[in-house]
């Protein structure tokens, strides 16, 4: 029990001391910080206004199209499937006469690929525009089927899980113990990544230093290989609470600051 | 008394037998050298006697007792071939390390350290690491690393390899020291020179077989070839009688090989009769390297190895 605790204070010291571990310490929520910032911004840029050109050979989704903040739509006379570029348009649509056919298809063409979101918002038109053709079809009078539309849009009802045990009840909410849930199991694979390689890292390196003779020479090998697991252990557990004290010490200063 | 002793050690592997029914004695106190060419079987012979592997079939017994690797392993000190240590880290931190790994305490760990390194003049490398020293310097770290905790049992795999002749008598001297300390020493090598000069017995292996062993005058006398050097005041006679033949003859000496039944005095007297004017008389015995050479010739390893050296 003693090697295994020389060992893996060994393990322990050399790693702490060195200054990968000090730079890793700081650059790895560095990294992560600058990885939420980067996507957050690109997924910004690719959010910027796009003019799509719609070809409606009946005219019937004219007036149904609603543009939003990403999509807006265009109905020019003027635009075909060649020349919708260079009158600034990032898309064509062309619903056929017949788009209930079998035989055709509404087609989407772009030169690059819109995003799904863009496709699934323009999707989403499209079938609005058919079911309120189909409801007007059908004799169902225009404020009614607005005054239906409006209660889509708006919030129909309040809902409001609870949970209660015995005389406790709190606000169930469901999407913050996925959000913990799903943290957690990132943490865990990431840690097992991360560590599991240094432990290789580490039998490695006494295979290369030929130390591993040496050592095995007055040490069982499930000492040695013991004392590394639990030295190298201890190295994660001091980074995963050094990054616990700064993001603790991080909302302390936040609530001082406010005082 | 022996110190350690192997009965039929065997130790196969998937494509060779490494050590193949090996019987060793080894006395307390005694320098004992471990010979054969490269790929005989020395270190994994050795790396059984250490507790890293253990033999398929085979006894070993040390100080009397059946070897229990847990236990023994403090006791005895490896200095492998391959020399190892760790790169990165501190000498002085490195050689606590490791002797406290054979279970010295603390302080006992740092008061040797300190010794062995004035003893050494490698007080200044404390704060050292490994990566600044040379091949030799990091060579007499290993040297004292395997001594640190008085091993009764000492093993040492090419220990001069590496080293200046400064150094490399700085090491012997504390080989022959700790031998008369009573230290034992199993000593493995190629070079044969070092064997004649330092051991007291040896073994040649062979292909994981024992070819000979005994101690180093008798293997000597058991190889000779009764062969007399004989020095001339003038040019050589050339003749030859029943008792002997001429070898070789050069630079006023001869190389005469005394036959079966006769004795050097018989050859002596013969010369007088004829008048030569002799100036010395020695016996030629053959060198450990011959020895070696013969012993393991004709074999597809012996044929390399003879090459090389």
């Amino acid at each position: 029990m003693n090697k295994v605790w020389l060992v893996s204070k060994r393990e322990y010291l050399t790693r702490v001391r060195n200054k990968t571990f000090i730079l890793s310490t700081i650059l790895l929520p560095l990294f992560f910080i600058g990885f939420f910032f980067a996507s957050a911004y690109l997924s910004r840029q690719s959010n910027e206004k796009q003019k799509v050109a719609v070809q409606d050979d009946n005219g019937i989704f004219k007036n149904s199209f609603q543009d939003d903040r990403s999509v807006t739509y265009e109905f020019p006379k003027d635009v075909n499937i060649n020349n919708y570029k260079e009158k600034g348009y990032a898309a064509f649509l062309k619903i056929p006469s017949d788009y209930s056919s079998k035989n055709d298809s509404i087609s989407l063409v772009s030169e690059k690929q819109l995003g799904m979101n863009t496709e699934d918002k323009i999707k989403d038109q499209i079938n609005n525009a058919i079911s309120n053709r189909a409801f007007l079809q059908n004799n169902i009078d225009r404020k009614i089927l607005d005054s239906i539309n409006k209660l889509n849009e708006d919030d129909m009802y309040r809902f409001s899980p609870v949970i209660k045990q015995g005389n406790k009840t709190e606000q169930s909410n469901a999407g913050l113990s996925y959000g913990i849930g799903f943290g957690s199991g990132i943490l865990i694979y990431m840690t097992l990544f991360i560590y599991g390689a240094a432990v290789m890292r580490g039998v490695m390196e006494e295979k290369m230093n030929r130390i591993a003779e040496v050592i095995i020479s007055s040490v069982k090998p499930f000492q040695l290989m013991m004392g590394k697991i639990l030295g190298i252990a201890a190295v994660g557990i001091t980074q995963l609470l050094i990054w616990l004290v700064l993001i603790v010490f991080k909302f302390y200063l936040k609530y001082t600051d406010h005082d | 008394m022996a110190l350690l002793q192997l009965e039929n050690i065997k130790k196969y592997y998937a494509t060779q037998k490494a050590v193949d029914d090996i019987s060793l004695s080894i006395p307390e106190g005694s320098i004992y050298g471990l010979l054969g060419p490269n790929g005989a079987g020395k270190t994994t012979l050795i790396r059984m006697i250490t507790g890293i592997l253990y033999p398929d079939s085979g006894q070993i017994i040390f100080k009397g007792k059946k070897f229990n690797p847990e236990t023994d392993t403090a006791q005895i000190g490896y200095m492998p071939e391959e020399r190892g240590l760790y790169k990165k880290m501190k000498i002085g931190e490195q050689a606590l390390y490791l002797a406290m790994l054979k279970g010295l305490s603390k302080q006992e760990a740092v008061k040797r350290i300190k010794e062995w390194f004035v003893k050494f003049e490698m007080e200044s490398w404390w704060n050292k690491k490994v990566d600044d020293l040379s091949k030799g310097m990091s060579q007499k770290l290993q040297f004292v690393i395997t001594v640190l905790h008085n091993p009764s049992l000492l093993i040492l795999d090419e220990p001069f390899s590496g080293l200046d002749p400064v150094n490399a008598n700085l090491i012997k001297d504390e080989i022959f020291n700790l031998s008369r300390a009573g230290t034992t020493i199993i000593f493995s090598t190629h070079r044969m020179e070092q064997v004649e000069e330092i051991c007291d017995q040896i073994v040649l292996v062979n292909k994981g077989q024992k070819i000979l062993d005994g101690s180093v005058s008798q293997v000597k006398e058991d190889f000779k070839e009764h062969l007399f050097k004989i020095g001339f005041d003038a040019a050589c006679p050339s003749f030859e009688t029943n008792s002997f033949n001429i070898v070789s003859s050069k630079n006023n000496s001869s190389l005469v090989k005394i036959k079966d039944g006769y004795q050097p005095t018989d050859v002596l007297k013969e010369y007088l009769q004829n008048g030569a004017p002799i100036l010395s008389f020695n016996e030629v015995l053959p060198s450990l390297n011959d020895i070696f050479i013969r012993q393991v010739e004709g074999t597809k390893n012996a044929r390399e190895f003879a090459r090389q050296s």
